[in-house]
């Protein structure tokens, strides 16, 4: 070992306590670049398998593809596969919530999806059938492989489920019952491509085609998408039915924007980290003048200062490293299997996959290279920490450091100073005395403050009532559920439904009367055309309707209020009927050239009739769904006025708190009669939208902790720091008068300056981004982020955290510092 | 004359059996008021000891440091801080300033810390006798030496204490310096009364004294 290794060993093991804090932030460093890349390709490598066990291999689907689209589409060479689907029919069971599905496959589909038997084999005949004991059950009928089973059903005509027949079929296959379909009573039966043929004309077979593409090796999925929709509509498909089976090309083929968004969050860790290294090595760097400066001395070269500043920093590094990395991949892997087992309920066939997958430890979530990245790009932001301090210290010359007095050299010029000194104003020239080194403590600690209070922000926004709110406006709603295109049961149209409207005043006043119900707010509801053009739509059950027209009673405008985005909710069109607000998603993707204050003409479905009327569109609003729907909004009374139906769609119940389940449960009781109603409760929205944030928030706020650990990491250095590197100073203040308590005082102040001016760059900076990242998350429509929440819980916490920490290390600092002899203090430049 | 210091039997040792040193053993000195003593010894004779425990900055193992009829060791710590900022005036061999403050804020510390209002007149009296009138708002990273002594110096007076005590004033200035930082110091303490206590192993240095003593192995030979 030569001599420079040696030094630098021994000033490792001197400066122990500094180094301990570096060591600290690079295994922080190294652990959260280990664990970062871990959990996201962890998770993403098991879900990718799982992807791969359970969706068809096909790139896509094209839906509403009649016959020779589907027939030029598999002469078609840029297609590797084409198989098709067609929907038969539907086994008719009378009750609106129990479907069976009568689906015929094609070979290639059949091939692709990879569908099993629990027994039997696919049909072949036009009266072969492949059914699931469930459905047999739902449908009231009962039999196994090789038995025969009447069926009524309804075949599909161009979207219309035609009038109910019989007929005889045997039972084929069994398949297994998904517990979606149980729970939902939708069934997927099998029937053959002869039967299709048999019950719909040619000419009218509507499939959905699943298809792989050819050449597509190396491309990614961003590329592959793109292709797949161009092709689509060379065929002329409508947009809504071009289908990229997203999972499977994100399972397969590189996903440019996940390996984006992970690099940009490495970028954070690694800047983070740099910040923290440099400004530890920077405050420490001023007590080691000397020392550098007498090994120049002595005839140490600028290359080996440099190499013995760089070599003291990786003796730090190897052993923080490793250490991190270790503790990195534990909690990684141990957050996967968490989040695994945590993700069942959000896809459960694709999540039992993947516990599947996990506990066969068929796939491996600790890899190679994420360990070798992560040990390169943690010993690079040591490297890059060290930098400046190498420099400096080698610039050093002997000279300097042998005169070296504390203080610093050259620029300062005289200060205007106070007249009388008392403990603040001590502290304040103290503080004013380096501003840089001040202003880049702030910085440092501040900017861990700043990505705090940025994703505290992104995750106070994300919350689940929010999401909840998306689709339930108080604690209950009942609404109509409209069936379409079913001959069986033309009640179930809205047109008919408008016609002998269950929703009546006296159902209304049943449940106004039910206990703990506090109100009952009615909101309406048609179909609709909007148009430049007068008169466009003809008749009322035309499929040309573009949209849904909501009408909402004084509250519900009330409440639209704060997201008009243009234009006013006071407009007099809107109180004299003549006046629309239209949602601002709609307009800008269907009619991104109307603006406020356009004149239109509204069609809205009246039973079997049409009633247009001329509008003003009145304003723009960007408020959540389930208050004001998709498309058109007008007032109630404006709607009603229009119609001679009961156009009644809604009613918002709020009930009293602690009775939500009781009056859900007697609401129910209430309309299990009414087909075409259909309840729904806060409760069970929040618990679903808990569901899809739990992850995130767990994430985010895993993020968040291991910022604020950074930046308690940071405070501490700093206040060490401060005090250490003028011990002789505050001796010699001692010495001349400085009581205990008054060094205390000064202390604590100089940590209420950093903790002030850490939280004002935090808190100001921070929300002022976190609002900025708030805007971006509501335009992108991120996690149903609509309502800004200001994150003050965590804005508290953060800044009683930092005060608390302060103080805390103002009272051990000044206690150890204590420890020392008044003359140990002033003499310690020796 | 009235006796302004003296200490009573004053004993501290370092280590013990073999390698204990004797840093001050059973040590009865005694200063009176205005006196100008030089305490002289080679290096590791106790002198600094024995001036750290006369300014109360380190406790005696036994024995009494008596300052103006007070035993400064029946203080509590943070009353001796109060007592050497009204009590003590301080100058030290490498000056210890504090480098974020100008001349005048240095020198108007103690009074500061003591919540005490400036007496400005005072204060530029003592500014003009030793020569800084033009720097009062200069940083001592921007002071000579021998400058930045003389801050030291008029510190110690400003907040009129009962006794300087001068702790090898010019051990880190050349010998130009030296004299007349010594010249100054020894003019100012005439002109405001005060008693000095420096201690020097410069036998030239000492001769300027009213009074020398002798030290040797912690204790006073002469």
């Amino acid at each position: 070992m030569n001599i420079i290794t040696t030094t630098a060993l021994a000033n490792f093991k001197k400066n122990k306590s500094r180094n301990i804090l570096i060591g600290i932030a690079i295994g922080l460093t190294a652990f959260l670049v280990t664990m970062l890349p871990t959990v996201v390709i962890g998770q993403i490598s098991v879900q990718f398998q799982a992807v791969n066990e359970v969706y068809p291999p096909v790139h896509g689907a094209y839906r509403d593809v009649d016959e020779k689209t589907a027939a030029k589409m598999r002469a078609d060479e840029s297609f590797a596969a084409v198989g098709l689907r067609e929907q038969a029919g539907r086994m008719y069971s009378g009750d609106k919530d129990v479907k069976g599905v009568m689906y015929a496959y094609d070979k290639t589909v059949l091939g692709l999806s990879g569908i099993k038997l629990k027994e039997g084999h696919f049909p072949k005949k036009a009266d072969e059938i492949v059914v699931s004991e469930g459905c047999l059950k739902a449908m009231g009928l009962s039999g196994g492989v090789g038995d025969r089973i009447r069926v009524p059903y309804q075949p599909s005509r161009e979207g219309r489920f035609l009038k109910a027949t019989e007929k005889e079929f045997t039972i084929t296959g069994m398949t297994e019952d998904t517990p979606e379909a149980l729970e939902k009573g939708v069934y997927e039966l099998i029937v053959s491509e002869a039967f299709a043929k048999e019950i719909i004309p040619e000419g009218e077979h509507i499939y959905t085609a699943y298809f792989q593409l050819k050449d597509i090796e190396g491309m990614v999925t961003e590329e592959i998408e793109d292709r797949i929709k161009r092709t689509g509509e060379q065929y002329g498909l409508a947009k809504e039915d071009i289908v990229e089976n997203a999972e499977y090309l994100a399972a397969n083929y590189v996903d440019v924007a996940l390996y984006t968004g992970l690099g940009l969050l490495l970028a954070v860790i690694v800047l983070a980290g740099i910040l923290t290294i440099y400004s530890i090595y920077y405050v420490s760097m001023l007590d080691k003048v000397k020392e550098y400066g007498r090994l120049r001395a002595i005839g140490a070269t600028k290359r080996q200062i440099r190499k013995l500043v760089f070599r003291e920093g990786f003796a730090v590094a190897a052993i923080a490293v490793p250490a991190g990395i270790i503790l990195g991949l534990i909690a990684g892997t141990g957050l996967v299997k968490a989040m695994i087992h945590a993700s069942i309920s959000s896809d459960r066939i694709l999540g039992e996959a993947m516990i599947t997958i996990l506990e066969s430890g068929e796939a491996k979530i600790v890899k190679w290279w994420i360990i070798l990245l992560a040990a390169a790009v943690s010993l690079l932001t040591v490297y890059v920490s060290l930098l400046r301090p190498m420099h400096k210290a080698s610039r050093i010359t002997a000279m300097e450091a042998l005169r070296y007095q504390g203080g610093r050299k050259g620029k300062e010029t005289a200060r205007k100073g106070y007249r009388e000194l008392n403990i603040p104003r001590l502290t304040a020239s103290n503080l004013g005395r380096n501003k840089k080194r001040t202003a880049v403590t702030i910085a440092s600690l501040g900017m861990t403050g700043v990505l705090f209070v940025v994703v505290a922000t992104c995750c106070g926004c994300m919350a689940a009532e929010d999401m909840a709110r998306e689709s339930i406006r108080k604690d209950i709603v009942v609404s109509i559920d409209i069936e379409q295109e079913d001959e069986m049961h033309p009640e179930w149209e809205l047109d008919a439904i408008q016609q002998d409207n269950p929703m009546t005043e006296e159902l209304k006043d049943e449940i106004k009367n039910i206990d703990g119900v506090t109100s009952v707010e009615t909101s309406l509801l048609t179909s609709g055309n909007i148009s430049e053009k007068q008169g466009e739509i003809k008749n009322a059950d035309s499929e040309e309707m573009n949209c849904d027209v909501k009408g909402l009673g004084a509250a519900a405008m009330k409440e639209l209020e704060p997201f008009i985005t243009d234009g006013s909710i006071d407009d007099p069109s809107l109180k004299d009927g003549t006046g629309i607000i239209f949602s601002k998603a709609s307009l800008q993707q269907d009619h991104p050239g109307w603006k406020v204050g356009d004149k239109l003409f509204l069609q809205v479905m009246d039973g079997k009739e049409i009633r247009e009327r001329k509008v003003t569109l009145a304003a723009v609003a960007n408020g959540p769904t389930s208050l004001m729907g998709y498309y058109v909004i007008m007032p109630e009374e404006a709607l009603r006025e229009m119609c001679s139906s009961d156009t009644t769609f809604f009613w918002d119940i709020s009930v009293e708190e602690g009775k939500e389940d009781a009056t859900a449960e007697r609401i129910g009781e209430l309309i299990a009669d009414e087909e075409v109603l259909e309840i729904g409760t806060f409760r069970e929205m929040y618990e679903e939208a808990e569901d899809t944030i739990r992850f995130m928030l767990v994430g985010c706020y895993g993020l968040l902790a291991v910022f604020g650990l950074i930046g308690i990491l940071n405070l501490i250095n700093t206040m060490i720091n401060s005090v250490y590197v003028r011990r002789k100073e505050l001796g010699m203040l001692q010495a001349i008068g400085m009581s205990g308590r008054q060094t205390m005082y000064m202390l604590q102040l100089e940590g209420i300056f950093y903790t002030a001016g850490t939280l004002a760059v935090s808190l100001g900076i921070g929300s002022i981004l976190g609002y900025g990242a708030f805007l971006w998350a509501k335009e992108e429509g991120i996690m149903s982020i609509k309502v800004y929440h200001y994150p003050a819980v965590p804005a508290v916490c953060l800044a009683g955290i930092v005060l608390a920490v302060q103080i805390l290390i103002t009272f051990f600092v000044n206690r150890s510092f204590k420890k020392l002899s008044l003359i140990d203090r002033i003499r310690f430049a020796e | 004359m009235e006796t302004i210091l003296k200490t009573v039997d004053l004993v501290k040792y370092y280590g013990d059996g073999e390698s204990q040193v004797r840093a001050i053993d059973h040590t009865s000195i005694q200063v009176e008021n205005g006196e100008f003593v030089a305490i002289v010894g080679r290096s590791g004779s106790g002198k600094s000891t024995l001036l750290h425990m006369l300014g109360g900055l380190d406790r005696p193992d036994s024995g009494e440091v008596i300052i103006g009829g007070e035993n400064i060791f029946s203080l509590k710590d943070e009353q001796l801080a109060v007592f050497r900022r009204r009590k003590i005036g301080f100058i030290f061999q490498d000056f210890n300033l504090i480098p974020a403050l100008n001349v005048w804020e240095n020198i108007v510390l103690p009074l500061g810390l003591d919540g005490k209002k400036v007496n400005q007149k005072f204060v530029l009296d003592i500014i003009d006798h030793i020569g800084l009138a033009e720097k009062l708002k200069a940083l001592p990273s921007q002071l000579s030496g021998g400058q930045k002594q003389r801050v030291a110096i008029a510190r110690a007076l400003a907040s009129r204490p009962a006794i300087i005590l001068a702790d090898e004033p010019t051990g880190n200035l050349d010998s130009k310096t030296e004299m007349e930082v010594i010249s100054i110091l020894k003019r100012c303490v005439r002109k405001y009364g005060q008693t000095l206590v420096m201690i020097t192993h410069d036998e030239t240095i000492a001769q300027m004294a009213d009074r020398v003593m002798i030290i040797e192995d912690g204790k006073v030979v002469r």
